[in-house]
C-alpha cells in the first residue's frame, strides 16, 4: 500500500520536525494543543447556537431561551479572549523558534568545506533550504493544533450525525479521498517548479543587493550602469513570474476540480437532510443543526486531508533542509589531534603537493615541495595566477591537496583537529572584510580573553591612537549606524592586520597586506614584522619586491611551480625571474 | 489628509498608465461580491421556508441553484484575483527596477546615510507588501460593502430600525479598537524592521563567500551563531512588548461582539416566541444584521489600513520623484580645458573637523597628476569631490572656469575611474566593460579586444560570465585579473578625465611594469589623476599633489619636490631605500 507508507513517512518526518521546534521552544506544544481544543469548542457552540435557539423557541419560556443564549454567548466570548491571547503568544514564539533554524543552517554554512561553499550547486541548495524554512516552520501547529482540533470536532459532530444518518460518511470519505490524491500530485508539481525558481532567486538576490552596495554604486554611477542593472533586474523577476504563471494555471484547474467535487458533496448532504426532513425524521431546528454538523464534518475531514497534504509539502522541503544539514564536512571530519606547542625541528613541509580547483583542467599547484622552518620569514612572489594564494589556502587546510601531503611539526595536517589546527595561523587575506559590528568585535570577535591583546596589536600597526580616539566600541560603517565609523582603506588594512596579531598565533600569514598603506606606515609595519626573525614565523605574499628583502627566504612561483628559492642576495645573484622582477620595480626609484 | 489624497492620485495614475484593465476587474469584483453576500443571506431563509411549507422539490432546486451560483462566483473571483495579481506583479516589477535604478544613480551624498538608505528600503518594502494591490482590495471592499449595507438595512428594517443602529454602534467601538491595534502593529513593524535588519545582516554576513575564509581560519562558527541568537532574543523581547499591548483592545472587541450576538439572537427569539416570525425569517434577520455589521467593519477596516499605509506609500512616491530631478540634469559635454579647486574645504558632518582644508590647485587638460599622502590625508575625499559625489563645504570647484553644480549638470561623461574597491559585476566580461545593455558594433568590440590585449588578457572570452551567479560555467577572476578588467573598463569609456585609485595594487610586478611602460600611450590625450602609495607612480606623472592632514602640502614635479620638500623626500626615500 504505497499511499499508507507515504502517509506514514510524512507523519514520521512531521513529528521529527515538530520535535525540533518544540525542543527550541517548549511552550509551543502547550499553546498548540490549547488553541486546537478551545477553537473547536468555540466553533461548536457557535454552530449549535441558532438551532438551539429555534428549538427552544418552539416549546420553552422566553426567560429560559434568553438565559441559554446568554450562557452560550459568554462561553463564546471567554473562549474568544483566551484564543486571542494564545494566538499572539504562539505567533511570537513560533517566529522565535523558526529563527533558531537559521542559526542551524548558517552554522552549517560556516562549517562546510570551502570548496563546497564556493560551488554554485551547493549554494543553490543552501538558498533552497534557506528560503523554504517557512514551508515547514508550522508543522508543529498543523499537527498539534489543526489536526488535533479537527479530530475532536470530527468526533463530536459524528456522535450527533450517527444518531441521525450514517449515509453521510461514504459521500464525505469518497470526496476527500479523491482530493487527497489530486493534492499529492500537485505537491510534486509544485516542488519541481521550486527547483527552477531557486535558480532564479540567486540572480534576483544578487541584483537587489546591489542597492545596498556602495562600492558597486560608485562604479554604476561613473559608468552609467544603472539602466543595465535595473533592466536586468526587471527581466529576471519577470522570468521568475513566467514560471509562477505556469504553476498558477495548473493550480487554478486543480482548485476548480476540487471545488466541483466539494459542490457535489455539499449538494448530497443537503439532499440527505431534505430527504430526512421529508420523511418526518427531523425537526426544523434539527434540520439546521444537521446541515451545520454535516458541513462541520465535511470541513473537518477536508481540513484533515488538507493538513496531511500540507505536511506532505512540508516534509519535502524539510528533506531539502535536512539534505543540506547533512552535507559532509569532509575536511573538518578528519583528524582529532591537538597541535603540539613549542618549537620543533621539522616545522612545515609540503611534499609533492599538487592541487586542481574543482572543474578545472589545469593544476594550480604542481608537484610542489618545500620546507618552512620555525622563525622563518618567507616572501612568496610571482605573477598573478602563479598559485601564491592557493599555496596559502592549502596550508590553512581550506582546500585539500589533490595529491601530496602537507606536514606540520612532523604530522600530516589532516591528523589535527580542524579548529585546533587553525589556532596555529593568523591570516590576513587580500579580500579582507570588516563587519558592521563594533571595532572591538572586529578585532577579537567574541574571544573576550583576547581583550588585553588589543592595545599592543593596534600599536604594532600604528593605529592605536586613532582607534582609541574613535572609540573601541563604536560600530563600524555608517551604512548601518548613524554613529558608525568610516575608515580609510589603509586604516582598514591595518585594523585587519591588528586582528591577526590579536589571535597571537605561531604563524602570521599576509596576503598582499600593504596595498592601501602609505609608504611611511608600510615601512614601520615591515620593520616590526621582520624584527622578529627567529622568534615567530611569517609568510607574506606581496607584489612589492622591496619587502621581500626583509624576509630571510623568498619563494618565487610561476605557473603553479616553485622555481626559485633563497635569500634576496642569492636570488639577485642567480639573475633569474626574481632578479628581473626586482629590477623592473627598482628602476622607478633610482 | 493631503498625503492620503496624493497616495490615491498616485494609485489611479499608475493603474491608468500601466494596467487599465484593473478598473474593469474592480467593477466585476464588486458585482460578484455583492451578489454572493445576498445569496448567503437568503439561501437558508428560503430553504427553511420551502421545507416548512412542504415544497420539497422547490427546496432541492433552490439548494442546487444556490450552491452552483456560490461555486461559480468563487471561481470567477479567483480568476479575477489571478488576473489582478499578474497585473500587479508587472507593476511592482516595474517599480522595483525603478527604485534600483534611482538608488544607483542618485548622488552619493543623498544615499550615504542610514536615513536615506532607509527610505529606499521602505520604498522597497512598500512594493514588497503589494500596497497598490491592497488599495484595490480596499476599493472593492468599500464599494461592495456599501451595496451590501443598503440591502441589509432594508431587511433589518423589517424587524426593528434600532437593529442597524446597534450594529453601527458596535462598529464604532470595533473600529476604535482596530485603530489601536493597527497603530500598535505599525510600531511593532518599525521595531521589527530595525532589529530584523541586523538579523538579516548577520545572516547575510555569514553566507557571504568573501568571509568564508575568515570564518574558518578564525573559528567564528560560535561567534556567528551567538550573534544570530543575540538579535533573535532582542527581536523576541521587543515583539513581546507589543503583543502585551494589543490584548486590551482585543478584549473589548470580544465583549462588544458578544453583546451584539446576544442582543440579535435574544431579540429574534423574542419575536419567534411571540409567534411573529418563522424559522426562515429568524435565520434571515439574524444573518442580515451580522452581514450588515461585517460590511460596516470592512469599510472602516479598509479605511484604517489605507490610512496606515499612506506613510509607506508617500516614501515610495518621494523616492520615485527623485527620478524627475535626475532627469532634469543636463549632460555636461563641453570639451575639458581646466579643473580648478578654489579654497575647497570639506567635512562629512558639520560638527566634525575638516577632512580637507583650503585646497587650491588647477589641472589643465591632458596633464597627468599623481595624488599622494599618508592614510587619512584626504585623498579619497578629494576624489569624491572631484567626481561630484559630494559638494564642498566651503569654496568651489570650477570646470572650464564655471562653477561645478552637480544638481544641475550630470558630469559623468567627463569621468572614468578605477576605484580602490572597484566592483566587478557577475555579468559577462563585455557587460562589465561597456556597462550598458546595448549591442556593440564590430568596431567597439575590436576596441575592447585591443584593450584587453594591452592588459595581457587577450585570451579571455568576452561573452563568458564572471562568477557562477548567472551562469553555471561562469569564470572566477583572481584579484589581479579583476583589477585589469576594471582598468579596461575605465579606458574603454574614453572619458577625458581618468581617476586611478591604487589601480595596480593587486597586480604582479610584471603586469604593473607593463602598464607603467605603456601608461603614456594608454592615457594619451587624457587628463589623469593617479593615486598610489607606490611612489614609483610619481615618476610617470607630470605633477605631484602631496596632501598632508587635509591640507595641500606641496605641488610640483618629482624633480622639483625631491630634495626640496621634506615630507616627499622622506616618503620617496622610505621606498627607494628598499631597492637600494
Amino acid at each position: 500500500m504505497a499511499l499508507a507508507d507515504k502517509i506514514k513517512k510524512v507523519f514520521r518526518t512531521s513529528f521529527e520536525v515538530s520535535a525540533m521546534f518544540i525542543q527550541n521552544c517548549k511552550k509551543l506544544l502547550l499553546l498548540d494543543v490549547f488553541l486546537g481544543i478551545s477553537r473547536e469548542v468555540r466553533q461548536l457552540i457557535i454552530t449549535v447556537l441558532p438551532s438551539v435557539v429555534i428549538w427552544l423557541c418552539t416549546g420553552y419560556e422566553y426567560t429560559i431561551v434568553s438565559a441559554t443564549i446568554a450562557v452560550m454567548v459568554v462561553a463564546i466570548a471567554v473562549l474568544g479572549i483566551l484564543i486571542e491571547n494564545g494566538q499572539c503568544s504562539l505567533s511570537d514564539n513560533s517566529l522565535y523558534a523558526t529563527n533558531t533554524l537559521y542559526y542551524f543552517i548558517n552554522g552549517k554554512n560556516a562549517r562546510l568545506d570551502l570548496k563546497d561553499v564556493e560551488d554554485g550547486t551547493i549554494t543553490d541548495q543552501y538558498y533552497k533550504a534557506f528560503d523554504n524554512i517557512y514551508n515547514f516552520s508550522d508543522v508543529h501547529y498543523s499537527i498539534f493544533c489543526v489536526l488535533l482540533g479537527k479530530l475532536i470536532s470530527f468526533a463530536i459532530m459524528s456522535a450527533f450525525i450517527i444518531s441521525v444518518d450514517v449515509r453521510l460518511y461514504p459521500i464525505v470519505l469518497a470526496e476527500n479521498f479523491i482530493v487527497l490524491i489530486i493534492k499529492a500530485k500537485k505537491d510534486h508539481i509544485d516542488h519541481s517548479f521550486e527547483e527552477e525558481i531557486s535558480k532564479n532567486t540567486k540572480k534576483v538576490k544578487y541584483l537587489s543587493e546591489l542597492l545596498y552596495d556602495f562600492e558597486a554604486g560608485r562604479d554604476l554611477r561613473i559608468y552609467n550602469g544603472n539602466d543595465m542593472v535595473s533592466n536586468r533586474y526587471m527581466n529576471e523577476i519577470l522570468h521568475a513570474r513566467k514560471i509562477e504563471i505556469k504553476k498558477q494555471r495548473k493550480d487554478f484547474l486543480i482548485d476548480l476540480v476540487i471545488g466541483i467535487l466539494g459542490l457535489g458533496q455539499l449538494f448530497l448532504i443537503y439532499l440527505l437532510a431534505i430527504n430526512k426532513y421529508a420523511v418526518g425524521g427531523l425537526l426544523l431546528a434539527n434540520f439546521i443543526l444537521y446541515v451545520n454538523a454535516s458541513n462541520q464534518i465535511a470541513s473537518a475531514i477536508s481540513e484533515i486531508v488538507w493538513t496531511v497534504s500540507v505536511l506532505h509539502t512540508a516534509s519535502i522541503y524539510y528533506e531539502d533542509f535536512n539534505k543540506y544539514m547533512n552535507l559532509k564536512e569532509t575536511i573538518r571530519e578528519k583528524g582529532s589531534d591537538t597541535p603540539p606547542t613549542g618549537s620543533s625541528v621539522p616545522f612545515i613541509e609540503f611534499r609533492n603537493v599538487s592541487f586542481k580547483y574543482p572543474n578545472q583542467d589545469v593544476f594550480s599547484l604542481e608537484n610542489l615541495s618545500c620546507t618552512i622552518e620555525y622563525g622563518d620569514h618567507i616572501s612568496i612572489v610571482g605573477d598573478n595566477g602563479a598559485g601564491k594564494s592557493t599555496f596559502v589556502k592549502l596550508l590553512l587546510r581550506l582546500y585539500e591537496p589533490t595529491e601530496g601531503t602537507i606536514y606540520y611539526k612532523g604530522k600530516d595536517i589532516r591528523e589535527y583537529d580542524f579548529d585546533s589546527y587553525q589556532t596555529v595561523f593568523a591570516p590576513v587575506f587580500q579580500d579582507y572584510v570588516l563587519n558592521a559590528f563594533s571595532i572591538r568585535e572586529n578585532l577579537i570577535f567574541d574571544y573576550n580573553e583576547r581583550n588585553d591583546l588589543i592595545k599592543p596589536s593596534l600599536e604594532k600597526t600604528g593605529i592605536y591612537d586613532k582607534i582609541i580616539d574613535i572609540g573601541l566600541d563604536r560600530p563600524y560603517s555608517r551604512k548601518f549606524f548613524e554613529d558608525g565609523v568610516e575608515l580609510s582603506g589603509g586604516e582598514q588594512q591595518r585594523l585587519v592586520i591588528s586582528r591577526a596579531y590579536c589571535k597571537s598565533s605561531e604563524v602570521l600569514i599576509l596576503d598582499e597586506p600593504t596595498a592601501a598603506i602609505d609608504p611611511l606606515s608600510e615601512r614601520r609595519l615591515f620593520e616590526d614584522i621582520f624584527s622578529s626573525i627567529g622568534e615567530s614565523t611569517s609568510i607574506m605574499i606581496s607584489h612589492r619586491m622591496s619587502c621581500s628583502k626583509f624576509s630571510n627566504r623568498i619563494f618565487v612561483m610561476d605557473h603553479g611551480r616553485l622555481i626559485e628559492q633563497g635569500a634576496h642576495s642569492e636570488l639577485i645573484g642567480a639573475n633569474g625571474l626574481y632578479a628581473s622582477m626586482y629590477h623592473r620595480q627598482a628602476q622607478y626609484y633610482s | 489628509m493631503k498625503k492620503q489624497f496624493s497616495c490615491l492620485r498616485f494609485y489611479f495614475k499608475t493603474i491608468w498608465k500601466r494596467e487599465k484593465l484593473i478598473f474593469l476587474n474592480i467593477g466585476i469584483s464588486v458585482l460578484i461580491n455583492t451578489f454572493a453576500s445576498y445569496i448567503n443571506i437568503y439561501f437558508l431563509k428560503y430553504l427553511l421556508d420551502f421545507l416548512e411549507a412542504g415544497k420539497f422539490s422547490h427546496s432541492i432546486l433552490w439548494t442546487l441553484g444556490c450552491l452552483v451560483v456560490m461555486n461559480l462566483t468563487s471561481n470567477i473571483s479567483s480568476l479575477l484575483n489571478i488576473a489582478a495579481s499578474n497585473a500587479y506583479y508587472r507593476i511592482n516589477t516595474y517599480l522595483r527596477s525603478q527604485i534600483l535604478n534611482i538608488s544607483t544613480s542618485v548622488r552619493f551624498e543623498e544615499i550615504e546615510s542610514p536615513d536615506a538608505l532607509n527610505n529606499f528600503e521602505l520604498a522597497h518594502k512598500c512594493v514588497n507588501q503589494n500596497i497598490l494591490s491592497s488599495y484595490t482590495q480596499v476599493l472593492i471592499s468599500i464599494v461592495s460593502s456599501v451595496f451590501v449595507i443598503t440591502g441589509t438595512v432594508y431587511i433589518s428594517f423589517g424587524i426593528k430600525w434600532w437593529m442597524s443602529l446597534l450594529a453601527l454602534g458596535i462598529t464604532v467601538v470595533n473600529t476604535a479598537c482596530n485603530i489601536l491595534i493597527s497603530k500598535n502593529e505599525i510600531e511593532r513593524f518599525h521595531e521589527e524592521t530595525a532589529v530584523s535588519k541586523q538579523l538579516e545582516y548577520s545572516r547575510f554576513w555569514l553566507t557571504d563567500i568573501s568571509r568564508a575564509k575568515e570564518v574558518r581560519t578564525y573559528t567564528l562558527q560560535r561567534y556567528i551563531v551567538g550573534k544570530l541568537r543575540e538579535y533573535n532574543d532582542k527581536l523576541f523581547a521587543s515583539l513581546h512588548k507589543f503583543t502585551k499591548r494589543k490584548k486590551k483592545p482585543y478584549l473589548i472587541i470580544e465583549i462588544i461582539n458578544a453583546v451584539q450576538l446576544f442582543v440579535v439572537y435574544a431579540f429574534c427569539a423574542y419575536q419567534m416566541v411571540l409567534g411573529g416570525i418563522s424559522a426562515g425569517d429568524f435565520m434571515l434577520y439574524s444573518s442580515a444584521v451580522f452581514t450588515f455589521g461585517g460590511a460596516l467593519n470592512s469599510i472602516t477596516g479598509s479605511v484604517v489600513s489605507f490610512w496606515n499605509t499612506s506613510n509607506l506609500m508617500t516614501t515610495l512616491i518621494s523616492v520615485l520623484d527623485i527620478k524627475k530631478n535626475l532627469e532634469k540634469r543636463i549632460l555636461f559635454d563641453e570639451e575639458l580645458k581646466t579643473i580648478e579647486f578654489r579654497s575647497v574645504s570639506f567635512s562629512y558632518n558639520s560638527s566634525d573637523e575638516n577632512v580637507l582644508e583650503d585646497i587650491s590647485f588647477t589641472i589643465n587638460s591632458n596633464e597627468k597628476f599623481s595624488l599622494i599622502g599618508e592614510n587619512g590625508a584626504g585623498k579619497s575625499t578629494l576624489v569624491k569631490l572631484l567626481l561630484g559625489m559630494y559638494t564642498p563645504t566651503k569654496g568651489a570647484i570650477y570646470i572650464n572656469g564655471k562653477i561645478m553644480d552637480p544638481e544641475k549638470y550630470d558630469y559623468t561623461p567627463l569621468f572614468s575611474a578605477v576605484f580602490q574597491d572597484y566592483k566587478i559585476f557577475s555579468f559577462t566580461v563585455e557587460d562589465n566593460i561597456k556597462m550598458s545593455g546595448k549591442e556593440l558594433s564590430e568596431y567597439e568590440k575590436e576596441k575592447i579586444r585591443t584593450l584587453l590585449g594591452s592588459m595581457g588578457m587577450q585570451s579571455i572570452n568576452t561573452d563568458s560570465f564572471v562568477t557562477q551567479t548567472f551562469s553555471d560555467d561562469g569564470i572566477n577572476f583572481s584579484g589581479g585579473e579583476a583589477q585589469k578588467l576594471a582598468i579596461v573598463r575605465a579606458l574603454y569609456k574614453g572619458a577625458p578625465i581618468i581617476v586611478l585609485d591604487e589601480p595596480t595594487s593587486a597586480l604582479s610586478p610584471q603586469s604593473e611594469y607593463e602598464i607603467y611602460r605603456s601608461f603614456n600611450s594608454l592615457t594619451k590625450n587624457k587628463t589623469v589623476l593617479f593615486i598610489s602609495h607606490r611612489l614609483s607612480s610619481c615618476r610617470i606623472c607630470d605633477k605631484i599633489l602631496l596632501l598632508h592632514n587635509g591640507k595641500l602640502e606641496a605641488i610640483g614635479s618629482h624633480d622639483e619636490l625631491f630634495g626640496s620638500n621634506a615630507l616627499y623626500t622622506e616618503m620617496f626615500s622610505a621606498q627607494a631605500e628598499l631597492f637600494g
